[in-house]
């Protein structure tokens, strides 16, 4: 009987051993874990640096000289739709220069 | 310029705003430019760096965007369209110029003019911005080692915090080679910059 009692206290004491020796891996994984989130984790650090990099914003000056070129696109753009337009509506033309008035009109 | 249209733009959507410049309100086009002209900036001084090539760039990749406004369809992303045009952009340049291994890897000494760092914590300490200087141009550096390819998808990811299917639709590649480039740049400035980080860390 007492053997018997015994052993089953072995048991009981070697399960509470192995479990406290697993909370103590656990433990140690996890602050491993956590450090290298942390620290020294290559991916995370480069990345993070990265992230917090200064943004470089562009010129004061840069607003104005958009919109300056803005504005030549824009009348570019009225050019070539005039230009097509009078391509394809070639028939309705102005007319050309009179060199010599005398020759119109005497 | 009316400022009740001009109010209603700033409401709207990068999508929505784009779909008020196909129909032809030019307003939107301020619209758009303020809203993306520092982040491209950024990310193309970052892969170009050098400021004067940087703000050309800029400047083209919003002309582009009016010039082929037709051509864009809300499927997709503004910002994603935006940022393949100013990529593309910039690839081009630096084929033409042949200029990706020759360009100075310390600061852009071109420009002289004033411009805005956003560094996040104001109240830092001389030292504090010594080190942070440091820090900032041994990154730059680190960068500017890196090929373009790995360069441009780490740019995106982690400097401009794009998704990694947006990075795969600017680049035109598929999201698995996306992943992997991202890794093996992120490894490579690792061993660039090891020294540095080790320094810091321990």
């Amino acid at each position: 009987m007492r053997s018997e009692k015994n052993q089953l206290h072995d048991r009981t004491d070697e399960k509470t051993r192995s479990s406290e020796k697993e909370k103590r891996v656990e433990n140690t994984s996890s602050s491993v874990l956590s450090y290298n989130k942390e620290k020294s984790l290559p991916d995370d650090s480069i990345s993070s640096r990265l992230a917090s990099l200064p943004v470089v914003k562009v010129k004061p000056g840069f607003d104005q000289k958009m919109a300056a070129l803005f504005a030549l696109e824009l009348e570019e753009e009225i050019r070539r739709k005039c230009f097509s337009w009078q391509i394809k509506t070639n028939k309705i033309r102005l007319p050309d220069l009179i060199t010599d008035l005398r020759s119109e009109f005497f | 310029m009316e400022s009740s249209t001009y109010s209603k733009l700033q409401q709207m959507s990068d999508e929505e705003v784009m779909q008020q410049l196909q129909n032809g309100v030019v307003q939107s086009f301020d619209i758009i430019v303020h809203r993306f002209k520092d982040r491209l900036h950024n990310f193309l001084y970052r892969y170009t760096h050098n400021h004067e090539d940087c703000e050309d760039l800029v400047q083209e990749t919003f002309l582009r965007v009016y010039r082929s406004r037709f051509s864009y369809q809300p499927i997709a992303k503004l910002s994603t369209w935006i940022f393949t045009i100013a990529l593309n952009l910039a690839k081009t340049m630096y084929k033409k110029k042949q200029r990706m291994t020759t360009f100075s890897i310390h600061a852009d000494e071109t420009d002289s003019e004033s411009r805005d760092f956003e560094i996040a914590d104001s109240a830092l300490l001389q030292d504090d911005e010594l080190h942070l200087k440091n820090s900032i141009e041994e990154l730059e550096k680190a960068l500017l080692q890196l090929n373009d390819d790995f360069r441009e998808v780490i740019i995106l990811r982690d400097v401009q915090q794009l998704s990694y299917e947006e990075i795969a639709d600017i680049t035109g590649t598929a999201m698995g080679t996306v992943k992997s480039r991202i890794n093996r740049a992120r490894v490579q400035l690792q061993e660039i910059i090891g020294d540095y980080v080790k320094s810091e860390t321990f």
